[in-house]
């Protein structure tokens, strides 16, 4: 192997921080106390277990009772950030010139669309583990702004959930040369509901755009 | 008696021929042919478990054929919208995916901790660790957007020797099949965390 040896350091974001890189100031609010003292996002989802996650504190800014965590519910905040941390709202056309990273600039309707995309996406999450888990790094006022809008959309999901059936979910960017249907491997396809138009401004594979759309489908495999 | 026993045999064979016709096998040049087109069709978004089917059938000489198509290569991702401007690396990776279907299992190699410390693309590392213990995958999907990524060469190379290995002293007499499970044979992963 060419390899250096010795043992790795995942030093992405949030996971370098906590393997020893100066403490970023904590987020206010649930997502910032949600994101505190959490283990590395690992490559392996399914590694991470009731068992090895600390407790959270119920209360940001309270001592006081310690909750245990719900492996899911990380499973699903890390998941919408993971998949969707480059997809935004529509803009209004008021928008000033921050664009998508204000919110006020957001169309309400399409922000809500993509919180109810979002908690969708974590239903998903339950029954089909394949999906791309990240961390935000909280020293960015962006990735803290979507850790938090990731948070709000899990926390939906215990209201908003797919319909029974659906385990898959494809983000695409309409008219470009990309994936637009999903793969044949997925076997018999049925689309439940498209999401959108988002923006996209990258960052992870879909091509960038104004025409994003997030499909759920109940498929074979 | 005799008349007994002919009337049977008749009955016998008119049985025999009013059965419906057996599902055309591949012959091994159809699935020589076949090994060679892996991947360089012009849109691959289309039910390749027929090709995979005739290579499960032609067992150990299919078998054979797709480890002598395994190399390295350099590509490091392929995301779904660039899939025509590689196809030389994606017929290796379907003659992996292939290789995958008909025996049910992979080979992993290299460490999660070397790589980790090679700090690639955030993307590309999650996915080659995806599920794959303390190992390294030789590609992942990224489901979502069915995007691929590929191991480092060094990763790629042990790999494809483990698959040359196994075949010497293997490939004749194992028991080749259908093994239809998409998260090994499409996605590269052969678990998957809960």
């Amino acid at each position: 192997m060419a390899y250096p040896n010795g043992s790795g350091v995942f030093t992405q974001g949030l996971a370098a921080d906590l393997l020893g890189r100066p403490p970023n100031p904590a987020p206010p609010g649930l997502a910032g106390a949600l994101l505190q003292g959490l283990p590395p996002v690992t490559p392996a989802p399914g590694m991470v277990t009731e068992g090895n996650l600390p407790p959270v504190s119920a209360h940001p800014s309270g001592p006081a009772a310690q909750i245990p965590p719900d492996p899911n519910l990380i499973h699903q905040q890390r998941t919408i950030y993971g998949e969707t941390a480059g997809i935004y709202p529509q803009l209004t056309a008021q928008a000033d010139d921050k664009g998508v990273y204000r919110a006020e600039n957001w169309n309400p309707d399409s922000a809500q669309q993509l919180k109810t995309a979002r908690a969708w996406m974590a239903g998903v999450r339950l029954v089909n583990p394949k999906v791309r888990e990240s961390v935000p790094d909280l020293s960015n006022g962006v990735e803290r702004m979507v850790w938090g809008n990731s948070v709000d959309a899990a926390q939906a999901a215990q209201q908003l959930k797919p319909p029974s059936g659906t385990n898959h979910f494809l983000i695409r960017q309409e008219g470009g040369d990309g994936l637009q249907t999903p793969p044949s491997s997925w076997g018999n396809t049925e689309l439940v509901r498209s999401f959108g138009p988002f923006m996209n401004t990258g960052g992870g594979d879909v091509p960038k755009g104004s025409n994003t759309y997030i499909d759920f489908y109940k498929a074979d495999n | 008696m005799k008349q007994g026993i002919a009337i049977a045999y008749l009955a016998l064979c008119v049985a025999t021929l009013s059965l419906p016709a057996r599902a055309e096998a591949c012959t091994n040049e159809e699935m020589a042919a076949k090994v060679k087109e892996l991947g360089y069709w012009k849109n691959d978004n289309f039910d390749q478990r027929p090709i995979l089917q005739c290579f499960a059938e032609h067992g150990a000489d299919a078998a054979g054929l797709l480890v002598k198509q395994l190399h390295t290569v350099s590509i490091a991702h392929v995301p779904n919208q660039d899939r025509n401007k590689n196809q030389d690396s994606l017929h290796v990776i379907w003659a992996l995916r292939s290789l995958y279907y008909i025996t049910g299992f992979e080979f992993k190699a290299g460490s999660a901790a070397t790589l980790k410390q090679l700090k690639l693309d955030k993307n590309r590392e999650y996915w080659l660790l995806f599920g794959s213990g303390d190992q390294v995958n030789m590609f992942g999907v990224w489901e979502s957007r069915d995007s691929l990524f590929v191991a480092p060469v060094d990763v790629q190379q042990a790999i494809i020797e483990k698959w040359k290995a196994w075949y010497a002293k293997d490939g004749a007499g194992f028991h080749y099949g259908d093994h239809d499970n998409m998260t090994l044979w499409y996605e590269g992963f052969d678990k998957v965390p809960s």
